[in-house]
């Protein structure tokens, strides 16, 4: 078959194409379909970017803070009110539990509450849950049932609460009136949130071990926050039950004192230490975790002081 | 409605131009074109439907002073073809995908040197070549362009057009001297 040919067979194959004229009427019979408008789109990207920003919001409270500073999304999203971690309240069975402050850190997180009528303290029961829905349980409570203040210290927030921020909510089903045993007891179920940011703990290096007698203190781990001081001190010669015991060294003071006392002091030497846990290991070591509260002024000097049968030693922690 | 075909010298001299005269103009050229580039008349209606209307849409975009009215058409023709060869490609594949799980009756070699190149036949083997070459055949011989103006509409110089298509050709001719044996 030759070129020409094959070039005239083409051209007569294209004259069985669709009819021209049945074409135009078709084509001019139809209006040109309008390109979509864009704001579909453009909504639809809207709504995906607040939904984004939602959940960013919700998982990475952090960002809620930056999220109410936008214009319009904080108010669309209602950041503003969710970034109001103060002040929430819950009322059940005719009592008002409202959460006045929350402070997490490294080593704790620590509620302050008001209840009214006043209250002793909330139950053992009671637990915070985190954005990811992870239990925190009470650790230690503090309360002044005259006044209906309580602070309650709950574990600290786990990972990556400390990168993200964390968005808390504690509930509550039972409050004790007077602290008694058997307590009396206020059954309900009373919810607070809030948003918290959480203070990464800054460890130092650690100071030399001491001995004070037949005990010996060696340093583990010393951190701190801009609210907390948290040391830990592995401890031989002496045990919990031990330690657990008074030590009368001052004939004035019948009542005797502490065998054992850690203590930290702030730069002007008031004692500033919060709780101290005591557990017996294996091969004669006791660990002993103290926590110290300090205000978030800046850096400063503190001292470690390790008392144990009216004998003791210092340690300088240095906050920077 | 009634349709009136012009023809396309009339449009070169003006500076705008109407979906009516586009229309008018180019209609049975990109029928021809359509015919070559598709198997069956159905498609190949669709085909020069599509692209007329594409063109009609892209009217706005026609700019006389940078090209002829027929080098804008042609590359929008021809960019149509591409597309909905590109769709029918997908859905071929699919057809033979479901084609291999059952039974096949007949065998389509046989039945294109049974037709002896006829028409059907040619389709098909146009159908089966590159889409570069049957979009060269298709404005060359369907839509009758001269090579200079198929090579506007592709973008290719005047020297290589000509190379292209007889390339094209040659495949087109090989395929159908292998069938016909």
């Amino acid at each position: 078959m030759t070129s020409e040919l094959l070039e005239k067979r083409l051209e007569r194959l294209a004259d069985d194409g669709p009819d021209a004229r049945r074409v135009i009427e078709n084509v001019l019979g139809r209006k040109p379909a309008r390109r979509a408008p864009a704001w579909p789109r453009f909504a639809w990207s809207v709504v995906a970017a607040l939904v984004l920003v939602a959940m960013v919001a919700y998982f990475v409270p952090a960002a809620g803070t930056v999220v109410a500073r936008v214009p319009f999304a904080g108010d669309a999203l209602g950041a503003r009110a969710r970034v109001t971690v103060v002040g929430a309240s819950a009322t059940s069975s005719g009592y008002t539990l409202t959460l006045v402050a929350a402070y997490a850190d490294s080593t704790r997180t620590e509620l302050r509450l008001h209840s009214s009528p006043a209250v002793a303290f909330i139950g053992l029961s009671s637990a915070i849950t985190d954005q990811f829905g992870r239990s925190y349980h009470s650790v230690n409570g503090r309360s002044n049932a005259l006044t209906g203040d309580l602070t309650e210290e709950f574990e600290a927030l786990a990972w990556p609460d400390a990168n993200t921020g964390a968005r808390i909510t504690l509930t509550v089903t039972e409050l004790d009136l007077d602290g008694h045993a058997p307590p009396t007891a206020i059954h309900g179920k009373w919810t607070v949130s809030a948003i918290l940011g959480v203070d990464e703990g800054v460890s130092v290096a650690l100071p030399p071990p001491g001995t004070v007698g037949a005990a010996h203190f060696r340093f583990t781990s010393m951190s701190y926050t801009p609210a907390t001081i948290a040391v830990d001190v592995d401890m031989t010669g002496a045990t919990s039950q031990s330690t657990g015991q008074l030590y009368q060294e001052d004939p004035s003071n019948p009542k005797g004192e502490p065998v054992l006392g850690i203590e930290v002091l702030d730069a002007f030497g008031t004692r500033i230490t919060m709780s101290i846990e005591i557990d017996d290991g294996f091969f004669g070591v006791s660990h002993v975790h103290v926590l110290a509260g300090r205000d978030d002024t800046g850096g400063g000097r503190y001292t470690i002081r390790v008392t144990y049968r009216g004998q003791h030693f210092d340690r300088t922690l240095v906050v920077t | 409605m009634v349709a009136t075909l012009s023809s396309p010298e009339t449009l070169t001299a003006g500076r705008t131009l109407t979906a009516e005269q586009l229309c008018h103009a180019y209609a049975a050229d990109v029928c021809r074109f359509a015919a070559l580039m598709t198997r069956n008349p159905a498609d190949a209606e669709d085909l020069a439907q599509e692209a007329l209307l594409r063109a009609i849409r892209s009217l706005r975009s026609f700019d006389a002073s940078r090209g002829s009215a027929a080098g804008w058409l042609w590359r929008i023709v021809a960019n149509a073809a591409r597309d909905a060869a590109t769709r029918r490609q997908r859905l071929a594949d699919l057809v033979v995908r479901a084609a291999l799980l059952t039974p096949r009756e007949s065998a389509s070699v046989e039945d294109l040197a049974l037709a002896n190149v006829g028409d059907a036949a040619l389709h098909r083997l146009l159908a089966a070549l590159p889409l570069r070459d049957r979009t060269l055949l298709a404005l060359r011989y369907g839509a009758g362009l001269e090579t200079r103006e198929v090579g506007e509409a592709l973008g290719l110089s005047p020297d290589s057009t000509s190379k292209a298509i007889r390339r094209a050709l040659a495949r087109l001719r090989a395929r159908l001297e292998e069938t016909a044996r």
